[in-house]
């Protein structure tokens, strides 16, 4: 599952963010932004939008963060725990 | 202020945080030696005025103190014109903070001082160190101007938000905004080093940052601009804590305004122009009494009188004590002074409320006359967006057509993300609701507004470029 999250945000960032970048290039490691990958103000909040849209899921203002954010290592881990947490909640 | 008084204020128990770390204030001074050493090393230190390319750091904050410490004229380079073909030639030295992807690169380690290739030695009046402090502004026109302050004027100016805010050591300020603009040195940085509040600089309109400071740091003040808070909106996300927010630059329309206050709490309106720094503010913070909570309606900081050419609108000009001391051209030479106690003409247009308070309604370039009265372009635009919610951003302006006496007003209107545009639906409904003479005879989509330097946006381009492109 993991794998296919974080192909899955390399490929939003790729296709449909405002940067000109492969999703093979994408480095799970570098930051998000500063002088990693380098989404601006802008590209940020279309990510986070697009991120709650294909994923279904729904930051929490205290999941808006440096620590979710910090790369795409982070962020898809944080996805996918989400999302366990979210079927786990649909079983019970 | 002289370097010893200023050092004398700095021993406090606040704390200065950047995206990287943190200092105290006991630990200011040992860094400015630091500088000082790095800055002797670099050879003649005979400079007229050092160009300051910076982000909002503790770095670029120690070199800010440093030099307002040493008395040395420096200017402060925008955030968006970082480019060695934009460095005005009055400077003679540039000196670069720079950001460092690691935590533990010392000061030293980020600065670097080189010439300026384009530097001219001209017929100067503003001497070498005599604490000179130049801004850049474009206004809404765009044209580059050059702002000189005094440092005992920019310190008085600070000295002005500090009253107005109440900021005292006690204080936690955030700002997000740059510090080498007059909003975020003269309402945020100065105030908090002279009352050694606590202080976290952050940058470039980071979201992510933005609410891990906010969580983190618990911002009593935070100062932010309408870019920000339209980015905030669009999260839609809530925000912990309770903080006042100063919004300054474009002037928010009211339904934004209230929506953001409904949702994060109080916002305050502050008015003002890199020439004299903070002039007033809507509803004063809620800790204070306060006669009215009207967001528009603003009052005059202390010491700063504003008044309105006409009976009840008209022009504004305003007496500040602690306004700039003129305009310099790129070579470095005053071209206008401004004489002590001089009005300064804002090129706004006011509407008096009574008891000191007034409104801007719009920029005095831009108003036109509609059979026989005077209108504000940006009051349209308000309207406009008050009446269409799904309007992004509009500018309006008057189409000059030869041997026509009647000009066209024109609207063009970016649309929020995904909602079509339908021009003809939104005539009918201004139509429906607007005085005449305000509802636009034509309206144009546009996909991207563009923005000047300041994030407001371009009229001349969207004149100019009419139609639009879409």
């Amino acid at each position: 599952m993991h794998e296919t999250i974080r192909l899955r945000i390399k490929e939003i960032i790729a296709n449909e963010l405002d940067v000109n970048i492969t999703v093979d290039k994408i480095d799970d490691n570098a930051s998000l932004y500063d002088d990693g990958l380098g989404l601006d103000s802008i590209a940020i909040i279309n990510f986070i939008v697009l991120l709650e849209k294909r994923f279904d899921i729904s930051f929490d203002d205290s999941e808006i963060s440096a620590r979710v954010f910090h790369n795409i290592g982070s962020l898809t881990d944080f996805i996918a725990s989400k999302l366990k947490a979210g079927s786990e909640k649909a079983e019970i | 202020m002289k370097y010893e008084n200023f050092i004398r204020l700095l021993p406090g128990s606040g704390i200065i945080t950047d995206d990287q770390g943190s200092i105290t204030y006991p630990e200011i001074p040992s860094l400015l030696n630091e500088i000082d050493t790095y800055l002797n090393e670099q050879g003649d230190r005979e400079e007229f005025c050092i160009g300051v390319q910076a982000e909002n750091s503790i770095s670029a904050l120690i070199t800010i103190v440093y030099l307002l410490s040493k008395n040395i004229n420096f200017y402060l380079v925008p955030a968006r014109s970082r480019s060695m073909a934009s460095l005005p030639p009055f400077c003679d030295k540039i000196l670069t903070v720079r950001e460092s992807t690691s935590k533990n690169a010392g000061l030293v380690e980020r600065l670097s001082l080189t010439s300026n290739p384009a530097y001219v030695l001209a017929n100067r009046t503003i001497g070498v160190r005599t604490g000179a402090i130049i801004f850049s502004t474009s206004g809404s026109t765009g044209a580059v101007k050059y702002v000189y302050y005094s440092s005992s004027r920019l310190f008085r100016n600070a000295e002005n938000a500090i009253r107005r805010f109440h900021i005292d050591s006690h204080s936690r300020l955030l700002i997000p905004v740059p510090v080498t603009h007059m909003y975020g040195m003269g309402v945020g940085l100065l105030p908090a080093l002279m009352t050694r509040a606590s202080l976290t600089l952050t940058t470039k309109n980071n979201l992510i940052k933005l609410f891990q400071h906010i969580a983190d740091f618990n911002p009593g003040l935070t100062l932010i601009n309408p870019t920000l808070i339209r980015m905030i909106l669009t999260l839609n996300k809530k925000i912990p804590g309770k903080s006042t927010f100063i919004t300054a630059g474009e002037t928010l329309d009211l339904q934004t305004h209230r929506r953001f206050e409904t949702l994060y709490g109080q916002l305050v309106n502050l008015y003002g122009c890199t020439e004299l720094g903070a002039i007033a503010t809507s509803s004063r913070p809620r800790f204070l009494r306060s006669a009215s909570r009207d967001r528009q309606w603003l009052s005059p900081l202390q010491n700063v009188t504003v008044m309105i050419r006409g009976r009840q609108t008209g022009e504004l000009f305003c007496r500040h004590n602690a306004g700039f001391k003129g305009y310099i051209d790129q070579n470095g030479v005053p071209t206008v002074g401004r004489p002590k106690g001089s009005w300064h003409r804002l090129r706004d247009i006011g509407v008096y409320a009574g008891n000191k308070r007034f409104k801007v309604t719009g920029r005095r370039d831009n108003c036109i006359n509609r059979a026989g009265f005077l209108i504000s372009l940006e009051e349209i635009e308000q309207a406009l967006c008050q009446l269409l919610p799904d309007l992004s951003h509009v500018i309006v302006f008057e189409l000059s057509q030869p041997f026509d006496p009647i000009s066209p007003l024109i609207a063009v209107c970016e649309m929020t993300a995904g909602v079509p545009f339908d021009g003809a639906a939104m005539r009918s409904l201004c139509r429906s609701r607007m005085d005449r003479y305000f509802v636009p005879d034509e309206f144009y989509p546009i996909a991207e507004m563009p923005k000047l330097s300041s994030g407001k946006p371009d009229r001349l381009t969207v004149k100019s470029t009419y139609p639009p492109v879409i």
